[in-house]
């Protein structure tokens, strides 16, 4: 049976607000929330987000950015926070899991003794995947499972391209047991900066730049692009580059396709 | 600071030595590297090449940093690792001479350390960008990695808790050099260089290459990239107005805005970042040997204003300098 989720970050949240972002999860059994892309979007709070998704019995991922020393520090509290929250509630630990895509936060959770179930993010899996020219993903490499899966990392978050992919996850199975893969759709990362598209700008000849500005513009606004030598429309929200792409994800998770693909989770995401 | 150039034929060697190179790195055929432009060929070559280099002084790498450790079906890969032709590949590449590996992937960090103890010496690449103190503590403890080179998506104040982890370890840290490699994307996680992501369009202008280097002005033959705002902000809003030209940028390599410039490089410096580099290995002789001048000519600038100034007016000299440095001028056409 394929799982669903729907990712409903802060830019989803600030579209939504909360009533209308708890009607959205219906029907959805995981909740994807964080920042995948950008550390200036994570916040304190966002533990108690976890938590008020938990309490309306939602499973929860929390989503990590890559990390400067700025947002290593601000995770760090972010994790202490949620491990507090979860020993006050009370709450199942097997129902939440953290998405990272900095190895600073698998390191933080494991050495802390945190507990929290790790998955790794969309800017993880070249490390352990190939996609082909045909849009399937292939785990090309045992060195690269092994070593994640050393490190309690048993699920890979995968975007769809084009159409469902095949894999070979139900093949390495064999070897790796609990492996699982999670499918975002229908916006495909294409690429990710740190300096963000909208918000960073201006002319700074002669002075460093300090970091990563951020008034948290993003939240405003994404756009669609007509680039003029490219047919596809593209679509940018803060720092990353997406591609939309149109297969019917969740007909094919009914009929039993994703499951054979070895994919056993499925993320909608309403907004790149 | 050291100059450390890539090279693809060894007949650069000396050329390179010339114009002040201390290091040298390549990537050869058989062992995954980040982009297949100008690979050597063969570990006979490169131990020509190590030979060479040595005798002229120069240490040596290899560029071992693609995101995989190798490209197969897993099952067949199971095979081929059971047979060690991934190892003896590293082997025959240690015993031509490689000083250094250039390394990405963790799981072949870890794999390399395990078989060959400390008898191999790796540098974490850019394609595995580490941000972070923490990220860098783990590959340096974790794996030993005795240099870790820098993505150029980190200010230098952003950098500041690195570069001390790094000094108190005996460490050495890497930064590119920022005129010649200026992509405001994350190194080795872009897929806008793979075609199959995207159509290009019939009409496109052939010196177009990859999406983000098909070389797109603001406004080309009376065609620019439009931009349309999703979720709140109205067409006629001064702000979407503002935010096209940002849009626009996106799709187009120069993304974002860069983190290095010639300020940032000054400050590397004097923050004591042990090496700057060049690595566009597909480049024609030439130009690798104007980009290697360019290279010594700006650690030498930056290095006789701070031995001769208070910091904050060796910056000064230093960028009132190099503002007037000058690609076209400086670096023959490809």
């Amino acid at each position: 049976m394929t799982e669903k989720g729907i990712k409903l970050d802060s830019f989803a949240l600030t579209r939504m607000g909360r009533t209308e972002a708890v009607s959205a999860a219906e029907g959805y059994e995981w909740v994807y929330t964080g920042s995948e892309f950008c550390e200036n979007l994570l916040s304190e709070a966002d533990a108690d987000l976890v938590m008020y998704f938990l309490k309306l019995r939602k499973k929860v991922v929390y989503s990590t950015p890559p990390l400067t020393d700025k947002g290593v520090a601000v995770t760090e509290r972010i994790l202490a926070r949620l491990d507090r929250l979860f020993r006050e509630n009370g709450v199942n630990r097997e129902d939440f899991e953290i998405s990272f895509n900095d190895m600073a936060v698998c390191l933080a959770v494991n050495e802390n003794g945190y507990g929290f179930r790790l998955d790794a993010g969309r800017m993880i899996w070249k490390n352990v995947f190939v996609l082909d020219g045909h849009f399937n993903f292939y785990l090309v490499s045992r060195n690269e499972a092994e070593f994640f899966y050393g490190k309690g990392v048993y699920r890979y978050d995968l975007g769809l391209a084009s159409k469902i992919p095949e894999t070979n996850i139900k093949a390495c199975r064999k070897y790796f047991p609990k492996l699982s893969v999670s499918l975002f759709y229908p916006y495909f990362a294409l690429t990710s900066s740190r300096s963000c598209i909208i918000g960073n700008s201006g002319d700074r000849r002669g002075h460093s730049t300090c970091a990563a500005g951020c008034g948290k513009e993003c939240v405003f606004a994404y756009f669609e692009a007509e680039h003029p030598f490219i047919k596809e429309h593209l679509f940018v929200r803060g720092n990353t580059l997406f591609r939309k792409y149109a297969a019917d994800t969740e007909s094919a998770a009914s009929a039993g396709k994703l499951e054979e693909a070895g994919i056993d989770r499925i993320v909608y995401c309403p907004y790149p | 600071m050291r100059v450390l150039s890539c090279f693809s034929k060894i007949n650069e060697l000396k050329k390179l030595a010339l114009e002040g190179v201390n290091e040298v790195y390549c990537a050869v055929d058989g062992l995954q590297s980040f982009g297949d432009g100008g690979k050597i060929k063969g570990t006979d070559y490169l131990r020509k090449s190590a030979d060479l280099a040595h005798s002229l002084g120069l240490k040596i790498f290899l560029a071992f940093n693609g995101a995989v450790s190798v490209n197969m079906d897993f099952r067949q890969v199971r095979n081929d690792i059971g047979r060690d032709l991934f190892m003896d590949n590293v082997s025959a590449a240690l015993r031509a001479g490689a000083d250094s590996f250039i390394v990405s992937n963790i799981a072949v960090m870890e794999a390399l350390r395990r078989r060959f103890g400390k008898d191999i010496d790796m540098h974490l690449s850019s394609v595995q960008p580490c941000f972070n103190a923490a990220a860098a503590g783990y590959f340096i403890e974790g794996f030993g990695v005795s240099r870790i080179i820098l993505p150029n998506l980190l200010s230098p104040r952003e950098a500041c808790r690195i570069i001390a982890l790094c000094r108190k370890k005996g460490v050495e840290t890497e930064i590119f050099d920022y005129r010649f490699f200026g992509c405001a994307y994350i190194n080795g996680k872009c897929l806008l260089h793979d075609a199959q992501y995207y159509t290009f369009r019939e009409d496109r202008p052939s010196r177009g290459g990859d999406m983000c280097r098909a070389g797109v002005t603001e406004v080309y033959d009376g065609k620019t990239i439009e931009a349309r705002a999703l979720c709140g902000i109205k067409e006629d809003s001064e702000l979407l107005a503002a935010l096209k030209k940002r849009v626009f940028e996106a799709v187009d390599c120069r993304g974002p805005y860069p983190f290095y410039d010639f300020s940032s490089f000054f400050d590397f410096f004097a923050l004591g970042i042990d090496v700057l580099k060049y690595g566009t290995r597909s480049d024609p002789t030439p130009v690798k040997i104007a980009k290697a001048r360019a290279l010594r000519t700006v650690v030498d600038t930056a290095r006789k204003y701070k031995e001769a100034y208070p910091i904050a007016e060796a910056k000064a000299r230093f960028c009132r300098d190099m503002e007037k440095w000058d690609y076209k001028k400086e670096i023959p056409a490809r």
